[in-house]
């Protein structure tokens, strides 16, 4: 490993690498992939594979909170955060998990360090950004505008409806100011849109008609189906076979499939091409799909070019070494552990004439500031961003049996862009299909109570599960937040993990554009629910982590799982630390990819967006390497 | 019959109006045994008998009708410091597949020396075969999925 | 249901084995004569799904997986099967039936191209019903003599498909059914091969030799082939996907058809197996018990599945997605009975009867 140098080294296997090295990998380039994940996690052979995911799914099985992270190992060498672990912060850091919470809010999402990184439990909403998104300094007077628009993603948010495998129909996506050539002429999804959920259907003829007020505003909520990266019917005029490098053109090209009647195939899973290949409905997409008839970015990695690609696995990158006369980079140290849980471990350099970082947005960081890499700015682990989500909930007039299908199938996105963006975050929301899961712990919370306290056994039992249960409604208004300075990653020697890497320091807080959306997302919620009949149960309390004030009333918000922006992308060396390539202004041979690169976050999902942007990044990177 | 069948039936006996489903649907979970097991495990051979005699006697007692049955499974189980605890964690296991850990003051009573009261699946099928999700006309999340696209219409009854 | 005798006395011939024959069937002469071909097919590709499902079904949860997988991909491709048949029939203005009493093979039965030498009964996991399972997929061969009264394999038959397909199209359009009554290739999944839309001559030809090919191996010749057969991506044909399971061993690229497996072990727990009655019937509870219930509540939810999927075969496309659900809870309600004891350590198991 030591002798070899490879055209590149990447940091990670979730999608962002994952995309990097299959791209690569099919031009011809000899790719080294470290992995901090377990060994068996990478295991592509069909017995391997279905044996290390069974024992994903028996861990969730057996796991009590069902929480994302439930299914994967908890390896001490190279640890994940728990959002079990999250508890208010009094003064004092909170130490107890992996993250090192400052506050004064605990930030509240996780990711995943196993090979595939965070797909294996994200739930694949792959919604692209709106034009405005890429403008928030100019149009609204709000943070800062990205150096590319829309119209450069476009060709690369293709690419990535085609790696994901999206379920949409392009009719049914209207957002507020999507301009008149969002999708370009005659585009479709690879598969047509997943069927919407029996409880998205009660909802939508609910809300039939119901006009909301808000800031003085008249709105009419509109429902669409939602874009998802799991595995639907596929749209026969879908025509792209692959993403292919076009060495003359020097591009990404999306290749039309050779024959007339060929059509689009979804991915299976990665141990049999025919499993999964639809969404069966097993409703526990977060935190582990069983059929992987949802994407994750194994099947991405499985398709890479192997004789081209050499992968590592429990082996975490910890710095990257600079030479100080043209600020390039030399390497990639990384520590290789035997054993998940073990205090040795081996250390090694990995070579490559250009390094990608993907390792996610907070590692992404933590690495960085462990070298002392990409200083200019000062901006590396800043503007940390999530969606912070507000839920509220209730019960519906008719049973609509929640638990049945992928986890969201509807959203609302009549707030995802107006005027109102100059005074208050926008925001979208899904309509969840997993009855009170989320805020309350139900099914078991449920049942305990009705057992416990209502004194219920037998019969009425079941009929009193059988009317609470199937009636319960869940909605999430997922709020955008602007990046700020002050909610950051950073790094201390008194905070190192097992082996004596860095656990990385959070200072997290939401800002007044923030709660203002709750509130007013709180008062579209308390219409919609008096309109459609719904009896509402929200409650915040305050003990919970995430409780906050806003305007003498009290909010409790939970994280969405959308880590961003730790290593923005921006127009100059002074005010970011990737340029427009997302190229390392400081070192041209280090390339940083995934959603740390965001200038601001929009409503959508980064998932989509940091995988088009990874095809671009891999574009460039082909470019540089001739 | 030998002994451990007899446990069986009888825990299975009481377990049906404890639950609100038939014997056959019960049976066909494939888990009684593994719960049986469980209370067995956690509470002993010595009160897992007592208490089987006793579910045993009230059924016999009031030949399973109702209302009689309700006054005496709620008088003599669910009202009972003893075996209310031990009763509701036996429905809530047969609804979610998991053990709930007994009361402290159950345990400082009944519980000297009790080991693995912590709350705990019983096993990965317990978890599978909960008749909560049945009861709400759904399927438990991540497993006996129903199929493309049956979500967007009602359950099969 | 309107009845066509060639229909019934055909099938009777080719699932039972052992009625007089039709000696002019060999060869189609007549659309009505290929019609009725195509619904025997329709009817021959049904008649192993039970004894697949009923095997497949027996094995203990996370158990053989690999075992379970194959068996998985065989049943798939028999409905995929039965489904491109209702294509071509659909296709030459037929209307396939699926849906009656005589639809479903009383178990233990002949099956057609055995020529009554074996009988397939409802089985779980195990040694003799993989050798039954290889004796359906394993064809005739080249060598089997012709017999003048009746087709010595399934390939034979289905050539004589094609062959009056010719016949018949020589004469004038014999595409005449609404392409509206196809099931198109994107509503067909989890299995290899594909579904083909059939409204002509080359659609129909593509879709029999879709049947063919998967069924038998490479035409029909499984013991001298020279082609390279085994390999990773390669989807073998049903024959020897059952032979790995029962050889315990995987077929590697250099293997030949005659020589076996030869490749590393094969997993086989043949104890991880529910010990369900053979051929159960509804008959062995009593009518009214719980236990009969549930032995009536998994016959009820098969033959509403076909209920379901003579109507999407039949105008009604869409319906898909009923059968769909359906084909998943009826592994469910058989999971179900394989916990309910029957005396002597046996347990109960899905029967396959027809209910109304
Ligand atoms: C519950 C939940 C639900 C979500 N749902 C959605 C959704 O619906 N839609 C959406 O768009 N997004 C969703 N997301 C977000 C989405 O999962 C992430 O944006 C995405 O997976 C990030 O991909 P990535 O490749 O950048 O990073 P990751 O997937 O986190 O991959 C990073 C990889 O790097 C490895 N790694 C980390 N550190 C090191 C190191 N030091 N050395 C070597 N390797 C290392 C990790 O093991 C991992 O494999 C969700 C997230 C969560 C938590
Ligand atoms: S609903 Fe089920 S099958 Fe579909 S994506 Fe989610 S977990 Fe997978």
């Amino acid at each position: 490993m030591e002798n070899k140098e490879y055209d590149v080294v990447i940091v990670g296997s979730g999608i962002a690498g994952s995309i990097v090295a299959k791209t690569l990998t099919q031009a011809g380039k000899q790719v080294l992939l470290l992995e901090a994940g377990l060994e068996a996690g990478m295991a592509f052979d069909s017995e391997g594979a279905y044996k290390n995911y069974q024992d994903y799914l028996r861990s969730y099985y057996m796991a009590l909170a069902k929480v994302p992270n439930a299914p994967y190992p908890d390896i001490k060498d190279a640890e994940s955060p728990n959002v079990l672990d999250m508890t208010q912060i009094n003064g004092k850091p909170d130490t107890k998990g992996y993250f090192v919470q400052n506050g004064p809010l605990p930030f509240a999402s996780d990711y995943a360090r196993a090979a595939g990184g965070t797909t294996l439990h994200w739930l694949g909403t792959c919604l692209r950004m709106l034009p405005n998104d890429f403008k928030m300094r100019s149009k609204y007077g709000q943070a800062v505008d990205w150096p590319i628009d829309y119209e450069y993603l476009k060709p690369y948010y293709e690419m990535a409806e085609r790696e994901i495998g999206v379920s949409s129909d392009v009719s049914e996506q209207i957002y507020p100011n999507m301009g008149n050539d969002f999708f370009g002429k005659d585009y479709v999804f690879p598969m047509y849109k997943i069927p919407q959920s029996y409880i998205d259907k009660s909802f939508i003829d609910g809300i039939k008609g119901l006009k909301v007020s808000l800031n003085g505003d008249v709105y009419t909520p509109e429902c669409t189906s939602t874009p998802q990266g799991r595995n639907s019917t596929p749209n026969e005029k879908y025509r792209y076979a692959a993403t292919v490098w076009n060495k003359t053109s020097q591009k990404l090209e999306l290749k039309p499939f050779p024959k007339e009647s060929d059509v689009y195939v979804p991915v299976g899973a990665i141990w049999d091409p025919y499993s999964g290949q639809r969404c069966e409905g097993n409703a526990s997409c977060v935190p582990i799909c069983p059929v992987q008839a949802k994407y994750n970015a194994l099947k991405t990695l499985k398709s890479a070019k192997k004789e081209h690609l050499t992968l590592l696995s429990q082996a975490v990158a910890t710095q990257i070494h600079i030479d100080t006369s043209n600020g390039n980079i030399t390497g990639v140290s990384y520590k290789q552990y035997p054993h998940p849980d073990s205090k040795d471990y081996t250390t090694g350099t990995a070579k490559g004439k250009i390094y990608v970082l993907a390792a996610n947005a907070i590692e992404n960081a933590k690495i960085l500031l462990a070298s002392g890499a990409c200083k200019t700015s000062d901006q590396v682990g800043r503007n940390l961003m999530d969606h912070t989500v507000l839920l509220t909930w209730g019960l519906m007039k008719d049973k609509v049996y929640p638990f049945r299908g992928p986890g969201s199938t509807t959203n609302i996105p009549t707030f995802r862009d107006g005027d109102f963006r100059k005074h208050h975050a926008a925001w979208i929301s899904p309509i969840d299909n997993w009855g009170w899961g989320w805020p309350t712990g139900s099914p078991d919370t449920d049942l305990d109570h009705a057992v416990s306290t209502l004194n219920l056994y037998g019969k009425d039992l079941r009929t009193y599960i059988g009317d609470l249960l199937s009636r319960q409604l869940l909605l999430h208004f997922e709020c955008e937040q602007l990046p700020e300075k002050t909610n950051r990653v950073t790094i201390d020697n008194k905070y190192l993990d097992n082996i004596g890497n860095y656990r990385p320091i959070i200072n997290y807080n939401v800002a007044d554009y923030s709660l203002k959306a709750f509130k007013a997302s709180k008062t579209v919620s308390d219409q919609i629910f008096a309109g459609m009949g719904v009896q509402d149960y929200t409650n915040y309390p305050a003990n919970e982590p995430d409780y906050t004030t806003y305007d003498g009333q009290g909010y409790v918000f939970r994280g969405a799982g959308h880590v961003v922006g730790t290593h923005c992308m921006g127009t100059t060396e002074k005010n970011s630390v990737v340029n427009r390539d997302q190229q390392a202004w400081d070192h041209k041979n280090l390339y940083l990819v995934g959603a740390g690169n965001m200038a601001t976050l929009g409503t959508s999902n980064p998932t989509l967006t940091l995988a088009a942007l990874s095809f671009a990044a891999a574009e460039n990177i082909l470019k540089a390497l001739k | 019959m030998d002994k451990t069948t007899a446990g069986l039936d009888a825990f299975l006996a009481i377990s049906v109006p404890l639950t609100g489903y038939s014997k056959i649907a019960l049976v066909a979970t494939g888990m009684a045994q593994s719960y049986l097991d469980a209370v067995h495990r956690v509470i002993g051979t010595e009160m897992t008998d007592e208490y089987l005699t006793l579910t045993a006697r009230i059924l016999q007692q009031t030949g399973g009708k109702e209302p009689a049955l309700d006054r005496e499974i709620r008088q003599q189980l669910l009202a009972s410091l003893k075996y209310g605890p031990l009763t509701r964690n036996i429905i809530q296991m047969w609804y979610w597949g998991a053990w709930l850990p007994l009361p402290p003051a159950w345990m400082a009573k009944y519980g000297k020396g009790i080991k693995g009261n912590e709350n705990h699946f019983v096993s990965p099928e317990a978890y599978q075969q909960g008749l909560i999700w049945n009861a709400m006309g759904s399927h438990p999340e991540g497993s006996k999925q129903p199929g493309f696209a049956s979500w967007s219409i009602a359950p099969l009854s | 249901m309107e009845t066509n005798q060639l229909i019934s006395g055909v099938r009777h011939r080719l699932i039972r084995s052992g009625e007089p024959t039709l000696t002019e069937f060999n060869k189609i002469t007549t659309i009505e004569g290929l019609r009725s071909h195509l619904q025997v097919a329709i009817e021959l590709e049904h008649s192993t799904i039970p004894p697949y499902l009923f095997a497949l079904y027996s094995i203990r949860e996370n158990t053989n997986d690999t075992s379970a997988r194959a068996i998985k991909g065989v049943v798939m491709e028999e409905m995929l099967h039965m489904i491109l048949a209702c294509n071509i029939l659909n296709a030459v203005g037929g209307t396939p039936a699926i849906s009656h009493k005589e639809f479903i093979p009383e178990y233990p039965t002949y099956l057609p191209h055995s020529n009554k030498a074996f009988e397939v009964n409802l089985q779980k996991f195990s040694k003799p019903a993989i050798e039954t399972f290889l004796k359906i997929e394993k064809p005739a061969g080249k060598d089997a003599p012709p017999q003048p009264d009746r087709y010595a394999s399934i390939g034979q038959f289905y050539e004589a498909i094609v062959d009056g397909l010719k016949r018949l199209g020589a004469k004038g359009n014999i595409f005449t059914g609404k392409r509206s009554r196809q099931i198109r290739p994107e509503q067909f999944y989890g299995g290899g091969g594909g579904l083909i839309e059939v409204y002509d001559l080359a659609t129909a030809e593509e879709a029999i030799s879709e049947i063919v090919g998967q069924g038998e191996g490479i035409d029909g010749t499984i013991e001298d082939n020279n082609h390279q057969l085994f390999g990773e991506e390669l989807e073998y044909a049903h024959y020897f996907r059952f032979n790995e399971i029962h050889e315990e061993r995987y077929y590697k690229p250099t293997d030949t058809p005659k020589g076996g497996p030869t490749g590393d072990k094969f997993p086989v727990d043949w104890n991880q197996v529910h010990n369900i009655k053979e051929n159960i019937k509804m008959k062995d509870f009593k009518k009214g018990t719980e236990e009969w219930d549930m032995m009536y509540r998994f016959n009820k939810c098969y033959c509403d599945m076909l209920r379901v999927i003579h109507q999407t075969v039949n105008g009604e496309r869409e319906k898909l997605e009923q059968a769909v659900m359906m084909m998943y809870q009826l592994k469910y309600l058989a999971q179900g009975l394989m916990n309910v004891p029957m005396g002597n350590g046996l347990y109960a198991a899905p029967s396959f009867e027809y209910v109304v």
